[in-house]
């Protein structure tokens, strides 16, 4: 048997152990391959989207390798630590470390290759599902037939021949093997209690506490600076939640002995106790990971489904166009003519009227108020507009009552009281009792703000105004425009003249809507591989526990334990490393989701309970299939 | 009154088709109440087959075995599990203590599978544990004492629920000669205190001298039986005797150690 045979033999006859490695291995493969046949498909290259797609996913590969390296360094290290004892006895037998590196390095690249050509079988057998979906959610018209390049699968090997080489090279460099006595000694060694610090115990928990108040309190003015510090205390507060509160309450559950001594309880929390310490690392991961799943997904979900709040608060009538001086007039009228006809010749359903407004200059003792540009409305054209759009309109205003619109943010900046506002215009000047109300006309370029005076004020700016001081607008009431929102952003996305400015609900739905899909896409894909990874890690980490978990099982057994206590005993503490980080993991996204919703006006409840709903089920598949195998497993030694 | 009784006892290895090995053939043995019994012999006799057996981990290929008036033989698994936790005590070669917990809370496992008030727990393992001298360690963890301690922490555990029999396996083959006699003395001590029954495998004469009957096993049979008069040392020397007679493999005759 040379060398070589031998570290084969050792993967070929010792399967079980070697499995759960390959099939990370494999599971990384194929989702980068999956990636990389989109990338290179021919039929990609013909749609407009490319760049922008191509670059999605691209973005997306790079994300996925460079998760993957890190996901294969970590299985690659912990597997390699798992086998110590083996080491240890080869090292007896007298194996150099320089022979021992070489067998790793022989075993990894069996398994490497194994994986790389396993997982592009098994990502082209679901390449097709890809495509479709891929399809489906760009909107392409007939789904992308099965084709895979050479390039794909050639890329796709390469790297991943690449990375286990490194990794492999990465984890024997750093890999220290114990000495002889350690390995006998440590078979019989028990592990020391885990211990907790009470201090951090409580940081971790005020540290948590006070991300979710930042999270809390959040709005559109300090969200930016306060991301990076929720991210610095929610970070180690999980962290330290894990491997200091976790134990401390552990602990706590212990002391108080008429629940500890009750049956089983005795036995699950204690080996709970050594669970949660031996994996707080790995669970704070998982944690993490899928916090960052749900948030992404939630937020882009969210954000998707909010489309059409969105267009209605950042413009609140449907269709508007304006335009600036006399002079314009005529140009504008023609222009809106050439407009309708084309939403008729669309058969698109639409009521319109033409208004009159003006730009005024305004005056007031505080900095806020003072020299703005204002674009005048008279109460029954703004009355119409609204009765036009079908909104409510404000009580009527006489004398020099008015109302001046500005958006939510303006409430939120906390300005200057609006007291002793004038308005001037070339050969006018009125003073004004206004009152602030929020956007309910779209605004334009013209003016920064909106207002609502009365009749006669407006009269009598209006016959005073100089040419350039007078607008005209011309607003269009789209019933049911969601159903015709392409054909309008279409017909009013275009530019006339600068003089000109046209606004719509349907241009604005559809630009973000547009843009949010593919976000949408390539978000929640890399959301759900980061969530099956936390998964599998999951899987992997309870299958290299397997043997100790026998023994400790086989122990029970003989005093008296029956399958259904073991099952019970099993089943809590797999529920409870499943679902306490999956757990924590929802509440991390809640905040993150309060965080949007506090810069939406769309509620973000129904998508964000969608979200987690189908990842809990996909999370709990999971769980049942996992405790099956395990409970089956310790079941053999009953 | 009979406590155990074991008749025609078989234990066949291997399949139907492949190569077969008979480990213990038609066995009987009848175990009376309070009787503290060592069952020896070479290795490979089936002496631990046997324990295994009687103490229900192992099922019987043939044969009947009744405990306490009860045919374990015909128990289904889940019910003998029940049987074992209420009924029967373990003493192991390697304790099977569980490292997770506390000394204290070992000793109490029986109890809180058999579902007893705690305030009963308390009392019962504090005087157990007073009983075996090890009431200053009950806080412990198992890696922090000695393996004396720990074996008379699983005989505090085989004896805290008052079961009707106690199966010791080995009970001194971990241990050192001045722990194997601390051990030996509080088993057979409290063995006559609470009147409990014992069957004990070794291949230890000293440990097999606290009993008070030897039953020696050779190839799956019953080879010979000897009682035990007052002195405990002739009887040990009475063992050694068998043992020479029985042969086997001399690294089963242990050297004296006093």
């Amino acid at each position: 048997m040379t060398f070589r045979q031998f570290a084969f033999n050792n993967v070929k006859r010792n399967t079980r152990a070697y499995l759960s490695y390959f099939l990370s291995c494999l599971f990384a493969v194929t989702v980068f391959f999956m990636y990389a046949v989109v990338v290179f498909h021919p039929d990609i290259a013909h749609y407009e989207f490319r760049d922008i797609v191509k670059s999605g996913v691209v973005f997306s590969q790079v994300i996925i390798y460079g998760f993957s390296f890190l996901f294969v360094l970590y299985s690659t290290s912990s597997f390699v630590k798992s086998r110590q004892k083996e080491y240890g006895l080869l090292t007896t037998l007298g194996i150099s470390k320089s022979q021992l590196n070489r067998m790793l390095i022989w075993e990894n690249t069996i398994i490497g290759i194994a994986s790389i050509v396993a997982g592009i079988i098994v990502g082209s057998l679901f390449t097709k599902l890809f495509l479709m979906v891929f399809s489906l959610i760009l909107d392409i018209d007939h789904t992308l037939p099965f084709y895979i390049s050479l390039k794909a699968i050639g890329l796709t090997a390469l790297l991943f021949f690449v990375m286990f080489e490194v990794n492999s090279l990465a984890v024997v460099w750093t890999l220290r093997t114990k000495s002889v006595m350690e390995v006998f000694r440590g078979a019989k060694t028990s592990k020391k209690a885990p211990r907790f610090s009470y201090i951090l115990s409580s940081l971790s928990l005020a540290a948590v506490g006070y991300a979710y108040y930042l999270a809390y309190t959040a709005n559109w003015f300090n969200v930016f600076p306060r991301m990076g510090l929720i991210l610095v205390f929610i970070i180690p507060g999980t962290y330290f939640l894990y491997t200091q509160f976790s134990i401390a309450f552990t602990n706590g559950l212990r002391r108080n002995k008429h629940l500890y001594y009750r049956n089983l309880n005795m036995l699950t929390v204690s080996d709970l106790t050594f669970k949660l310490k031996d994996n707080a690392r790995l669970l704070f991961l998982v944690t993490i990971l899928s916090a960052v799943a749900f948030t992404s997904s939630g937020v882009l979900y969210g954000l998707l489904q909010s489309a059409q709040t969105e267009a209605k608060r950042f413009v609140p009538q449907d269709v508007t166009f304006i335009t600036e001086g006399e002079d314009n007039q005529a140009a504008f009228m023609d222009h809106v003519n050439k407009v309708e006809e084309k939403f008729q010749k669309k058969e698109i359903p639409y009521h319109s009227m033409s208004a009159r407004s003006m730009v005024v200059k305004s005056d007031s003792a505080y900095s806020d108020w003072n020299d703005l540009s204002i674009a005048i409305y008279a109460y029954t054209d703004y009355k119409h507009l609204m009765e036009l759009n079908q909104d409510n309109a404000v009580p009527k205003v006489t004398g020099n009552d008015a109302y001046l619109m500005v958006d939510e943010f303006a409430y939120i900046r906390q300005l200057d009281p609006l007291k002793g506002l004038s308005i001037r215009s070339g050969n006018e000047k009125s003073d004004l009792h206004a009152q602030l109300i929020g956007a309910q006309l779209n605004g334009n370029i013209f003016g920064h703000f909106t207002m609502i005076v009365s009749d006669e004020v407006f009269d009598r700016f209006y016959r005073a105004a100089e040419n350039d001081e007078v607008m005209y607008m011309h607003a269009m009431h789209t019933p049911h425009w969601i159903r015709y929102a392409n054909d309008i952003a279409d017909i009013t996305d275009y530019d006339f003249n600068e003089n000109f400015h046209a606004d719509s609900q349907a241009d604005f739905y559809v630009t973000m809507k547009e843009s949010m899909s593919y976000t949408f896409f390539f978000g929640i894909f890399i959301s759900v591989l980061f969530f099956l990874a936390a998964g599998s890690i999951l899987y992997f980490r309870m299958y290299q526990g397997i043997d100790k978990d026998l023994n400790h099982f086989h122990s029970l057994y003989r005093i008296g334990l029956t399958d259904k206590e073991m099952k019970k005993i099993a089943t809590k503490q797999l529920g409870i490393l499943f679902f306490i980080p999956f757990l924590i993991a929802v509440i991390h996204a809640l905040f993150a989701f309060k965080i949007l919703q506090n810069m939406l006006s769309a509620s973000v409840v129904l998508p964000s309970i969608t979200v987690i709903s189908v990842y809990f089920v996909i999370h709990f598949a999971n769980f049942i299939f996992i405790r099956n195998i395990y409970t089956a497993k310790l079941k053999k030694v009953m | 009154m009979s406590i155990l009784v074991a008749e025609n006892l078989s234990k066949v290895y291997g399949s139907r088709l492949g190569k077969r090995y008979e480990a213990l053939r038609q066995f009987n043995l009848t175990v009376e109440k309070g009787e503290f019994i060592a069952v020896m012999g070479p290795s490979g006799s089936g002496k631990t087959t046997l324990l295994n057996l009687l103490s229900s981990i192992d099922t019987a290929t043939s044969g009947k075995i009744t405990i306490n008036g009860s045919a374990i033989t015909s128990f289904s698994k889940n019910k003998l599990a029940k049987f074992r936790r209420k009924n029967m005590g373990f003493i192991f070669q390697d304790y099977n203590l569980l490292d997770t917990l506390t000394i204290g809370e070992n000793i109490l496992l029986p109890l809180t599978l058999n579902k007893v008030k705690v305030s009963e727990m308390k009392n019962k393992l504090s005087t157990i544990s007073k009983q075996l001298g090890i009431g200053s360690i009950i806080d412990k963890r198992t890696f922090e004492v000695s393996g004396g301690q720990m074996q008379r922490t699983a005989i505090a555990r085989a004896l805290i629920h008052d079961p009707a029999i106690i199966f010791a396996d080995e009970p001194t083959g971990n241990l050192d000669s001045k722990a194997s006699l601390q051990v030996m003395e509080s088993l057979s001590t409290l063995q006559k205190v609470s009147k409990t029954t014992t069957v004990m495998v070794t291949h230890d004469p000293f440990a097999a001298s606290f009993s008070g009957r030897v039953v020696f096993i050779k190839d799956g049979k019953l080879f010979n039986e000897i009682h035990r008069g007052d002195n405990r040392q002739t009887f040990f020397q009475d063992i050694l005797n068998v043992q020479s007679l029985l042969g086997g493999n001399t690294d089963d005759l242990q050297t004296i150690r006093f």
